[in-house]
């Protein structure tokens, strides 16, 4: 066991974590309890809390230990990964985002509801939920990844301890601690992926990273060495990868819910500037540390799920590895946090409040939330502790979310059918579960189809020929409700 | 090495950021409707 490098991380989240927790719990003990407070931060999120919160909401595990493994057989390819999440933050920060930031919802469903009536959003809220806790358990895993390098200890133990501060982490105050702890962890992980990369250059020979180019070079593959690998890996791995991050992940409520919190939709399109290049530039020090794992033999022989994390541990100063274990695991604490909040959210707002309390003071749904997200989070270190196949399960995951993308683009500038929305979920749903647990891809000849692109052709069949047959009210963006409700807001404006 | 993907991933990112921004921008200069 690291003991000393275990001892600076606990060290540095408990100064994090009760430090800033503190701070904001004084600042707001003056306040009074405003609606969507505990979920969205009041509604008063500025930009860069937002774009920084955006940026780590999705920077979890697959973005660090899975850019490790993938730069393994992929190259420098793999940060592809990183440059959809780009393309996904233009769609969120110009689109998606100010869309639900301008209908004041607090939740995906809810506008689910206001386009296709209450049957849509439960249905939508349940499903939803339940993808979001399905990454959870992925998140904690990772948790438990990071844990044992530290421990030593298996992987299962390491998600149970890790899983347990991650609910800590989140339960303490909710998404304003959660911004604020992103700001610090973004200047910290920074920091520490910069000096690692340059202190890992100095440990190779010439002092540069000169010796892992010849090492790909002589073995014959030039091309790992570039972001545009192979043209067979561009129209796989790369356009693959863009279509299921971008329609399954625009819509997420993981990741609109800082756009829901923003101050407005000028602080939302201003966030670009900042989440982009700070969620895109990451990967490219991961794929370059994966790459030269790869090339010392030493680390080569470990496989590349452990050889980067190993090779880090051992090559830099045990203060610099300490900081950067402490930083990759505040980032994937932020994923599992917003992982964790996301469902919980769902939970208090969508099911509790709506359904059984709808004049629950934000007091009782605060209280509900925190409830939600120890249960939640206990449910996803049991799941988590039978490490479940992580690619496989993302994209299963992933393409649940492709119809309700395409529904809530249809329902505002489009047409509003209820019947067709809930036959294109029905649909792309189904064959989603058919396409990954039964012979159906094989009957096809289509077993390398991913799950994404089926349900991207299953929802825009559908819900295409669904809407220009069958009738229904315009477009909400379109209806007379949206411009008395936008006349009513520029008159108390002026 | 680390230059030519860093480079390489600068200019992709600039590029869609500045794409996006141009055809928001476009978008609100040209229509009125909501974005």
């Amino acid at each position: 066991m690291k003991i000393g490098i275990l001892l600076a991380v606990l060290a540095y989240l408990f100064v994090l974590v009760i430090g800033v927790g503190s701070l904001v719990a004084r600042r707001e003990k003056k306040k009074e309890f405003i609606e969507g407070e505990f979920a969205l931060g009041g509604r008063s999120l500025s930009t860069p809390v937002v774009a920084v919160t955006l940026a780590f909401s999705v920077l979890g595990t697959a973005h660090i230990l899975g850019v490790f493994e993938l730069s393994w057989t992929l190259g420098a390819a793999a940060v592809w990964f990183s440059l959809a999440h780009v393309i996904l933050l233009v769609v969120v920060c110009l689109s998606t985002g100010l869309w639900v930031r301008r209908l004041g919802v607090s939740t995906v469903p809810e506008i689910l509801g206001l386009l296709f009536g209450d049957k849509t959003r439960t249905l939508v809220s349940c499903v939803m939920a339940g993808v979001v806790t399905g990454l959870l358990t992925l998140e904690t895993q990772g948790l438990g990844i990071l844990t044992s390098t530290m421990t030593g200890w298996p992987i299962r133990q390491g998600a149970i301890v890790g899983g347990i501060i991650g609910i800590l982490y989140v339960a303490l105050a909710g998404m304003k601690e959660i911004g604020y702890l992103n700001v610090i962890n973004a200047l910290v992980k920074y920091g520490g992926l910069i000096l690692a990369t340059l202190f890992l250059a100095l440990r190779l020979p010439g002092s540069d990273f000169s010796s892992v180019k010849a090492f790909y070079i002589n073995a014959g593959h030039p091309e790992m060495l570039s972001i545009f690998g192979t043209p067979a890996i561009m129209s796989t791995f790369a356009l693959g990868t863009v279509v299921a991050v971008l329609f399954s992940q625009g819509i997420s409520q993981m990741l609109l819910q800082p756009a829901m919190g923003a101050r407005n939709e000028q602080t939302i399109r201003r966030a670009l500037w900042i989440a982009a290049p700070v969620n895109g530039l990451f990967g490219v020090f991961a794929v370059v540390i994966g790459l030269t794992a790869k090339s010392l033999p030493q680390f080569q022989a470990l496989g590349p799920k452990v050889a980067a994390p190993t090779m880090l541990i051992t090559l830099l100063p045990p203060w610099l590895a300490a900081l950067l274990l402490a930083s990759f695991l505040t980032a994937v604490l932020s994923t599992f946090a917003m992982a964790c909040l996301a469902p919980a959210t769902l939970f208090s707002v969508d099911i509790y409040k709506r359904l059984y309390r709808p004049d629950a003071a934000e007091l009782e749904i605060r209280r509900v939330t925190r409830i939600a997200v120890i249960v939640l989070g206990s449910v996803a270190i049991g799941f988590a502790s039978f490490l479940p196949p992580i690619l496989a399960s993302v994209n299963w995951l992933f393409s649940w979310l492709v119809p309700v993308f395409w529904l809530v683009v249809f329902g505002l500038f489009w047409k509003r059918s209820a019947g067709v929305a809930s036959a294109t979920l029905l649909c792309a749903w189904i064959v989603n579960c058919a396409w990954s647990f039964t012979a159906l891809p094989a009957m096809l000849g289509m077993s390398d189809m991913p799950n994404a692109y089926i349900t991207l052709a299953v929802t825009l069949t559908v819900g295409v020929l669904g809407n220009a047959i069958a009738s229904g009210e315009p477009g909400y963006f379109h209806s007379a409700a949206y411009k008395l409700g936008r006349a009513a807001i520029a008159t108390q404006a002026g | 090495m680390f230059w030519s993907i860093f480079m390489q991933s600068v200019v992709f990112i600039a590029a869609v950021v500045l794409v996006g921004g141009a055809v928001d921008w476009l978008r609100g200069r040209i229509t009125r409707s909501p974005r």
